[in-house]
């Protein structure tokens, strides 16, 4: 997707007549097994709809625990996405256009929490960041500063599991991103700084927006690093993941209300997503 | 291996006049997340009379137990920490036999040790500087410790409601709260290693008498493996399996 949405005009036209191609019928395999994969992931959808309480939906998601944890949920998920891009897009430029040594293995440091189990993520913040962490507790003697227990906790462990896929896509897109724009840029008498800004961020655009919406619905679904980390406390650290669990344990029905507002949520953005900026067409 | 037992093993049973020779196969036992550490010395120790049985001790919420018994989980025996997703399980899928109480658990409040913050009695839980938690009101632990301190008298300020106790205690080991209200068992030092969490000390319980709830194992009606299952929840009942769990800071009946 990257290497298409990168150079926009050296792809055109060939993109241009594979849409004038015929229709192409898969071979039955794969067919038969681009169905069974359909089926593995539409039937937890179908699933939750059918123990969906329908006519109570309203009332399970007009309750104040349901309107707390999603207010906290989107304004702790927006912020992990701002965060996300902050530090994963610079990040991103260095992996992908610095060549230092160790550079392997910071790559496989940043990207860590991708496939650490994200309890472990959570116990390793609390652990670094907690009041008697290593920074952490330097950090709350000398300021007081508390970060579990609070939404900069929970905004914290939300970039912390959503930095690694802005970084991923956005060091993607750049490696495929072609050089010749902005060293035309740069021969014209361009700063390094206004180039990054008027021409390499502006044509990586479209990556960059997957990437961000990505983290952002990464950090709407988190749950095991946020409630390890910042605990879970209604109206304070109580995110919408966390509500569905703790609701489970005695009230099904709320939680599976919920749990069908975050898949809508999701499915619908992820659809959104492909028709706006991945080249479908 | 049922196959085996029904025809070829019978009078090999009898024979060696003993019943405990039918006896194999994997026994799935389903447990209370805050029965974890003390089943697994209880299933080893079952294992030791039984050689043939393989006991498959999984341990959660006994509401997510719950759920997996009733959507047709593999489940021999269920030892919940709540009587409500016991009467739920009966009621939907039935048992082979009445659920016994096989120990009792009570909750205590707990500090760091060290004590940091000075803590003394429940009154502490209502200091809102000092980090406080407790379980979720909706999970057992969690709906006993607010008995009991509705009864005491004292409104807490927590700072987290943590949805399972394993999850409350780490986090009190840890340093990262004053105080927390939990199980006993949780904060019992025991001998046989209760997973390094010996760095929780219990104040036990301040004020009168604690609130306490009962464990209940049950064989279910349609258990895999119902004769290991009968002899697992027999045993839990013998005084070598009270005395483990008097070892975890439980109390038997």
């Amino acid at each position: 997707m990257t290497s298409a949405s990168a150079s926009q005009d050296a792809n055109h036209s060939d993109r241009r007549s594979m849409r004038r191609s015929p229709q192409e019928l898969p071979p039955w395999p794969v067919a038969i097994l681009a169905a069974v994969g359909v089926v593995l992931f539409a039937l937890p959808v179908v699933g939750l709809a059918a123990r969906t309480p329908w006519t109570g939906l309203w009332t399970h998601l007009s309750s104040r625990f349901v309107v707390d944890a999603a207010v906290l949920s989107v304004v702790s998920s927006v912020a992990a996405a701002i965060v996300a891009a902050a530090v994963g897009v610079p990040l991103a430029w260095v992996l992908a256009r610095v060549d230092f040594r160790g550079r392997s293995v910071v790559r496989a440091l940043v990207t860590l929490p991708m496939v650490l189990p994200p309890v472990v993520g959570g116990a390793a913040l609390l652990f670094a960041l907690g009041r008697r962490g290593v920074v952490g507790g330097p950090l709350h003697d000398a300021t007081g500063l508390l970060l579990p227990y609070s939404i900069w906790g929970v905004i914290l462990a939300n970039a912390f599991v959503a930095t690694p896929l802005v970084i991923l896509t956005v060091e993607g897109a750049l490696r495929n991103l072609d050089r010749r724009y902005e060293n035309a840029a740069a021969t014209l008498g361009a700063s390094r700084l206004r180039v990054l800004w008027r021409v390499t961020l502006p044509m990586i655009g479209p990556a960059l927006g997957v990437a961000v919406v990505v983290a952002w619905a990464r950090a709407l679904g988190e749950f095991g690093a946020t409630v390890t980390f910042a605990g879970n406390l209604g109206g304070r650290t109580q995110t919408l993941p966390l509500a569905v669990f703790v609701a489970l344990e005695a009230d099904r029905d709320a939680a599976v209300a919920v749990s069908l507002v975050l898949v809508a949520l999701s499915l619908g953005l992820l659809i959104a997503l492909r028709d706006r900026w991945w080249p479908s067409r | 291996m049922p196959f085996a037992a029904g025809c070829a093993a019978g009078p090999d049973a009898a024979s060696s006049g003993s019943g405990d020779g039918a006896l194999g196969g994997n026994l799935h036992v389903l447990v209370a997340a805050s029965l974890l550490p003390v089943a697994q010395v209880l299933a080893d120790d079952f294992e030791q009379l039984h050689p043939d049985v393989a006991v498959q001790i999984a341990g959660a919420g006994s509401a997510a137990l719950r759920e997996q018994v009733l959507a047709g989980a593999p489940a021999d025996v269920f030892i919940p920490a709540s009587a409500v997703h016991l009467d739920a399980v009966r009621d939907e899928v039935g048992l082979a036999s009445a659920a016994v109480v096989v120990a009792r658990n009570s909750v205590v409040l707990a500090v760091p040790v060290g004590n940091d913050a000075g803590v003394t009695s429940l009154a502490d839980l209502a200091r809102p500087e000092l980090l406080i938690g407790l379980c979720a009101a909706e999970i057992p632990c969690g709906a006993l410790a607010r008995t009991g301190l509705a009864q005491a008298g004292i409104e807490p300020v927590p700072d987290t409601d943590e949805p399972n106790v394993r999850a409350l205690v780490t986090k009190l080991a840890a340093g990262e709260l004053d105080a927390a209200v939990v199980y006993a068992s949780d904060a019992a030092p025991s001998a046989r290693g209760n997973t390094g969490l010996d760095a929780v000390v219990s104040l036990g319980w301040t004020a009168g008498t604690a609130p306490q709830t009962s464990y209940a194992a049950a064989v279910l009606a349609d258990a895999p493996n119902g004769a290991a299952a009968a002899a697992f929840a027999d045993y839990l009942g013998t005084s070598a399996a009270r005395g483990t769990f008097a070892e975890f800071g439980f109390t038997v009946p």
